[in-house]
């Protein structure tokens, strides 16, 4: 007692405890280091107005990555988000051009694009689960239909959206970004689920499935809730590319899913279920952006731009692997 | 009774239930277009099979290894081992030996790496050989420095692409790989050791073996023989323009594993399932080519019948037993 009296506060804090009750306490770290090193070779790169156009551009990675969180909560995994995304992406730029960019048209066609991409998701859940199905290969399947069906409804890129649908994901409403109330309103949402114990049951379907259905969790609900929640995200992630191309393409959204993913991984969710937050892999796409700002800034030879993401990022999921093997070790 | 459980049993085994499929694709393309099933045609498609099947081959056995063992780095392997073969043996016979070995060395060394990851490191497989996916196809991009690589050498396309009896080279060394490698799996310590530790790891562990080591050398094996296929194709195509060449191999090995009834949790299937698997999905793609589809209808048809399958018997028993 007399030791620990006389210590500063921050030591008394058990460091160890608090990184494994939030899986994403590391990755703001890693998000303020990242933008010490990038302000401290361009400092205009901090300034608000630069952050907000960068936090526009990221918008897409960070829907697809919060989505894709849900269903690797569960231990469940969706390789069908990037196709997804193209789906999303040419019926809401096809609608939007049938009622020639009047507002009540672009209305139904953001609705409907929401509907899709939900949709979609539901139906990822429902195979997995009424087929009983494995996640990895039965949404790579879903992922070559939906680019099938993307592909009928517009064969090729083309299509244009009106201004208006650009100026208003990069407009302000009382002086913030757009894009802040968008990723506030996830956050929110997250918090809900969490309120009412659903994130709980999600992580318990991921840490143990058998567990989690004799303590009378309904797991196939959960399941499909999940994969929903995931094209929800997916399609507003879309929205956000659309904001940003104002042109539909049946290609867009390629390798969003593995971006997502190893977003989710970066942000402390583990991919086999039962442990991580949303949260995290915001920071954990936002980690996955800075790297290539900060390969770009610090001049690197567009050469070695792919390699240094590559090291960058597995050197990263080692760091984050060893933490959480040491944090684990602790246990037993 | 007894002999209709028995037939039953031989129904429900995956290998038949994929090979019965490619026959009855053979059938139903020779009824629509006329040529489909003639000899040539199906050389054709057996041809381009066989590198699909030596990739496979490697990812039978990460998969076997059980703890959500997939290799996803092999389609850019296989990228490398054609343009490094390439490069280092530029058209010239007498570079062939080196190339060969510094393709087999360098791809081991990746899997290695790989297998590190995942086993001493802990990144979950799935991350660990995506990224390193990136690093080899950003390696590939160096060697060739943006222009085509035109370094198959004679004795290369002749091995590969000469034929004898009708049928190209590349398919006799299929059929021996294949006899070799299912002996291999059967057979060798590591090859049983595979299936112990895939059903139960721990127990596997427990019993003596170094699961560890055994885990590695499969992702180093399964990045070689990736190395290997791009080696091959090399062969087969002569020179090299495209640094996406081997992308398409990421997934449809996983889909030809799981197509030929390995459990993706580990520890079930052998390559004979993976090899028909294989043959049935090249049998599909030219099926569903040679039918005057729109290219979108093809993707949502592939998507479909890879469900149909699954479905048929790659189920997870219930939770409620």
């Amino acid at each position: 007692m007399n030791t620990n009296s006389t210590k500063p506060r921050w030591l008394k804090i058990d460091w160890k405890e608090r990184f494994r009750k939030t899986p994403y306490l590391l990755g703001i770290v890693i998000v303020i280091l990242l933008m010490i090193l990038l302000g401290i070779r361009n400092p205009k790169y901090l300034r608000f107005m630069s952050l907000s156009v960068k936090l526009k551009s990221w918008m897409p990675l960070l829907f697809a990555a919060f989505g894709q969180t849900f269903v690797i909560l569960t231990g469940g995994i969706d390789l069908s988000q990037g196709t997804m995304i193209a789906l999303v992406n040419v019926i809401v730029v096809q609608l939007v051009m049938y009622f020639e960019g009047s507002v009540q048209g672009i209305i139904i066609a953001v609705s409907a694009g929401i509907l899709v991409g939900t949709a979609a998701g539901i139906i990822n859940g429902l195979l997995l689960t009424r087929l009983r199905l494995q996640a990895l290969i039965t949404t790579y399947a879903t992922g070559v239909i939906w680019k099938g069906l993307a592909l009928a409804v517009m064969g090729e890129p083309g299509g244009k959206v009106p201004m208006s649908f650009y100026h208003f994901f990069s407009g302000k409403f009382l002086y913030i970004p757009v894009a802040v109330y968008l990723l506030g309103f996830s956050i929110l949402l997250y918090f809900f689920l969490l309120k009412r114990g659903i994130i709980t049951e999600l992580k318990a379907v991921g840490g143990s499935t058998m567990a989690a259905f004799e303590s009378g969790v309904n797991v196939n609900s959960k399941k499909v809730m999940a994969y929903g929640i995931c094209g929800f995200f997916t399609a507003l992630a879309t929205l956000a590319i659309i904001g940003e191309t104002i042109s539909g393409s049946p290609l867009a959204g390629a390798g969003y899913e593995l971006e997502a993913i190893s977003s989710a991984a970066i942000g402390g969710a583990s991919l086999s279920g039962g442990f991580g937050s949303p949260i995290g892999s915001l920071f954990g796409g936002v980690i996955t952006r800075l790297i290539n700002d900060i390969i770009f800034f610090y001049g690197i030879d567009v050469k070695y731009q792919q390699l240094m993401q590559g090291v960058i990022i597995i050197l990263a999921l080692s760091f984050g692997s060893l933490l959480a093997k040491s944090l684990s070790r602790r246990d037993k | 009774m007894n002999l209709n459980i028995n037939i039953f049993s031989k129904f429900k085994n995956p290998t038949v239930i994929a090979a019965g499929i490619a026959v009855l694709l053979l059938i139903i393309g020779e009824m629509s277009a006329p040529g489909f099933a003639s000899f040539p045609q199906i050389i054709n498609m057996l041809t381009v099979a066989s590198f699909l099947g030596i990739v496979a081959a490697g990812q039978n056995l990460v998969v076997l290894s059980g703890q959500g063992g997939i290799d996803l780095s092999v389609g850019k392997v296989v990228t490398l081992g054609a343009i490094l073969g390439g490069a280092i043996a530029n058209g010239m016979d007498s570079g062939i030996i080196v190339a060969f070995a510094a393709v087999i060395m360098a791809t081991f060394f990746v899997g290695i790496l790989n297998g590190i990851g995942v086993t001493l490191i802990g990144i979950p497989p799935l991350i660990m050989t995506l990224s390193m996916g990136i690093v080899v196809e950003s390696i590939s991009r160096f060697i060739t420095g943006g222009l085509a690589v035109k370094g198959a050498t004679p004795f290369m396309l002749k091995v590969v692409t000469g034929r004898f009896l009708g049928i190209p080279g590349i398919v006799y060394i299929w059929i021996i790989f294949a006899v070799i490698f299912i002996l291999f799996q059967n057979n060798s310590r590591y090859g049983l050791s595979l299936y112990t530790m895939g059903s139960n790891s721990e127990a596997a562990r427990l019993s003596g073996l170094n699961v560890k080591w055994i885990r590695i050398l499969s992702y180093g094996l399964s990045s070689m023989l990736a190395g290997l296929a791009g080696f091959l194709y090399l062969g087969y195509l002569g020179s090299i323009y495209n640094i996406s060449l081997g992308n398409k191999y990421n997934l449809s090995s996983v889909v030809a594993v799981v197509v030929g009834g390995v459990s993706l949790a580990g520890g079930k299937g052998g390559y004979l399932g993976v090899a028909v698997g294989c043959i049935l999905l090249q049998f599909l793609e030219s099926f569903l080519t040679v039918q005057s589809i729109p290219s979108w209808g093809r993707e949502i048809i592939m998507g479909i019948t890879l469900l149909v399958l699954l479905t048929a018997y790659a189920r997870e028993t219930k939770l409620r037993q």
